[in-house]
């Protein structure tokens, strides 16, 4: 496999750099919302200066309109009427309200204010009595307890700014005007002689004001908005940078995330392919090791099993050579049969290694015919009948409830079942019973074979079938040459069948094969 | 005086009756042979005969024969038997193992009856068992001669 070197090498993030979990901040809404509201702010705090300030000026300017015309009125009207009004104690209400003087004074007054934006003028004496007033019933009046004509009496000016639903003028009573009062001492030799009071129109005066600062709200709006739209376009454009600016490094950062989980992925493969192949390595020399152990154990075992009937052949014949002058016909006749019997198992053991070695070049044939599997467990049983007795062992056979009919080579399934037999016998010992089972099982003749032998190790049940192997517990005593099992299995595969092999209790293994059926009459195939 | 020679004990341990038959026939003429046909039997007969020369065969079912001369060999009656190993197993590690199990010759299949008689008349030799027989027969002479004298 080929990997770039870069990417292996590239190190790995630790997880709280992970860019794609923190989101961006949002200039732009956030600058949107924060800049309106300080327009709104900054326009409606500038035109609320604007209009106190412009407010204070009018105050301040109607006040000293109002002083300097009532400097005015002292200079030129009141030495008149000054000796009149001071001394009015004596006349009543009603009298001053009618009286020539009174009538004189309005005159003079309206003429001096004639031109101005005074509406009203009104004169109290020191005793805060009313004892003039353009508005003619409001003479007699008493301003004891007003805070302004207390401010004049001592010698202060004091002005207020108050709205009028309906006021009393020169002319005619006017409605909805903003007036600014004015009290105001008149002073002689500066001794304080009386109180003058001037009313002044300011409405216009504030309308203008009110309109002003409205248009300077416009303007401030106008201003700051355009002001304001700029920035906008400013932030915006610097938030598309950043957005574009913040897109590409989230793609930089995820094309870093797949390359080093590219990098993992690869090392992981890498890692799990090393493990594969050595895994397969360490089975192949593992299966290569156990095929060459059971290769050499083979060897040896072929050798021993060569060896023993070889031996008797060899002692029983030099025997028979150094005892021939004495030994009587009958011994003569003994030693030759042990030879021959000898000779025998050494030819045996030659046919098995043959039809190993057939059945592994494959040069074995099997004619299937359909055979009643009783009838093949009769020949068998009868043959190793002897061999039964001999081992003081009981066969017991156990017949199906209806014929099973295999399709099988009753001659090698034969040769199957006098194998299981002739491992059973060996293993089994003296006064046990050797039990064969045939059923119906499955689409499959099914013929076991329990014995009351030592069992087989769990972890040998399948290796016994193997070639050149006998079970660890057997291997001793049972004689054999690890042939048998290998030959049975090879053979029921090529009937299509299968052989295997179960511990049972109390004691012994059962060695089942499985032939399949025959087709019967109830079969149409 | 002419006291019979003593005769030297064999036992011959094989789980092959026929093996156990030829050699029985070549050395019973010689020894006084007792036989077995398993580990287990042949410990028993050890114990009771104390061979001088014990024929081990060793593939056997139940104990075998290497076990089987393992626990000859921590037996010390049969200090003084000598075990030859006789066996179908002819590999070199196989070989080794028997001596280490305690035999003092290992000989394999098929070998020579006669052969064979010649290992067991040499290990019979060296075996002394004439001498270790003889305390019992010279005190019998020694009490026979008290009588004579008397």
């Amino acid at each position: 496999m080929n990997i770039p070197s870069q990417v292996l090498d590239q190190p790995i993030p630790s997880p709280a750099a992970e860019p794609t979990t923190t989101s961006r901040f949002r200039l732009l809404p956030y600058f949107s919302v924060t800049s309106i509201v300080a327009v709104v702010c900054i326009s409606v705090v500038l035109a609320f200066l604007y209009e106190r300030t412009a407010r204070q000026d009018l105050f301040a300017l109607g006040e000293s309109n109002n002083v300097a015309l009532t400097q005015a009125f002292s200079n030129s009207v009141w030495p008149k009427f000054a000796a009149h009004l001071s001394n009015t104690e004596t006349i009543t209400t009603p009298s001053l309200r009618e009286h020539d003087k009174t009538t004189a004074l309005n005159g003079a007054v309206k003429a001096l204010m004639r031109g101005t934006a005074v509406v009203k003028v009104k004169v109290y004496d020191i005793n805060a009595r009313t004892v003039f007033s353009t508005e003619a019933k409001q003479i007699g009046e008493n301003k004891t307890d007003h805070p302004g004509f207390q401010a004049a009496l001592s010698g202060v000016v004091a002005s207020e700014l108050t709205h009028r639903d309906t006021f009393g003028a020169f002319e005619s009573v006017i409605v909805d005007r903003d007036v600014l009062a004015s009290y105001i001492p008149i002073r002689r030799a500066g001794e304080i002689e009386g109180v003058f009071e001037v009313y002044s129109d300011v409405t216009e005066l504030l309308d203008a004001i009110a309109k002003t600062t409205q248009e300077l709200l416009l303007w401030l709006v106008v201003v700051l908005g355009i002001l304001y739209l700029i920035l906008v376009g400013v932030v915006r454009r610097a938030d598309r940078i950043l957005n574009t600016q913040h897109g590409e490094l989230a793609q930089e950062v995820a094309a870093r995330v797949r390359a080093e989980e590219q990098a993992r992925q690869y090392a992981q493969t890498l890692e799990h392919r090393v493990q594969e192949r050595t895994a397969a390595l360490e089975s192949a020399r593992d299966a290569a090791e156990a095929a060459n152990r059971a290769k050499s154990e083979f060897l040896a075992n072929m050798s021993h099993e060569l060896r023993t009937p070889l031996h008797g052949i060899m002692s029983f014949a030099e025997l028979g050579t150094m005892e021939v002058d004495v030994a009587s016909p009958e011994e003569l006749l003994d030693i030759f049969s042990q030879i021959e019997t000898s000779g025998a198992t050494l030819r045996e053991l030659l046919d098995e290694l043959l039809d190993l070695a057939k059945l592994e070049s494959g040069q074995y044939s099997i004619t299937l015919r359909a055979v009643d599997t009783l009838d093949v467990i009769n020949r068998v049983t009868n043959e190793l009948a002897p061999l039964v007795r001999s081992r003081d062992l009981r066969l017991n056979v156990v017949p199906p409830s209806k014929p099973v009919i295999a399709n099988a080579d009753a001659g090698r399934l034969a040769q199957i079942l006098r194998n299981m037999l002739h491992n059973a016998i060996q293993v089994s010992p003296s006064n046990s019973v050797i039990e064969l089972r045939v059923s119906n099982a499955g689409g499959f003749a099914k013929i076991e074979v329990a014995d009351a032998g030592p069992g087989v190790p769990p972890d040998e049940l399948e290796a016994i079938f193997g070639k050149f192997t006998q079970s660890s517990l057997t291997k001793t005593g049972a004689g054999g040459t690890g042939l048998g099992l290998a030959i049975c299995r090879e053979l029921a595969t090529a009937h299509g069948g299968h052989i295997s092999a179960r511990n049972h209790d109390p004691r012994g293994a059962i060695f089942k094969v499985e032939i399949p059926l025959a087709n019967t009459e109830g079969d149409d195939r | 005086m002419n006291t019979p020679p003593v005769r030297a004990r064999i036992l011959i341990v094989d789980d092959y009756p026929a093996n156990i038959k030829v050699l029985q026939r070549i050395l019973a003429r010689d020894y006084d042979v007792s036989t077995a046909e398993c580990g287990k039997l042949a410990l028993d007969l050890a114990t009771e005969v104390q061979p001088d020369v014990v024929l081990l065969d060793i593939m056997m079912p139940g104990i075998d024969g290497y076990e089987t001369c393992r626990r000859m060999r921590a037996m010390p009656e049969l200090a003084h038997t000598k075990v030859i190993m006789m066996t179908a197993k002819a590999l070199p590690e196989e070989r080794e193992e028997g001596f280490n199990a305690g035999a003092d010759e290992y000989v394999t299949k098929p070998f020579s009856l006669q052969t064979m008689r010649a290992l067991v008349k040499s290990f019979v030799a060296s075996s002394g068992h004439e001498i270790r027989r003889a305390p019992q027969q010279s005190a019998k002479l020694d009490r026979d001669g008290e009588r004579a004298t008397r």
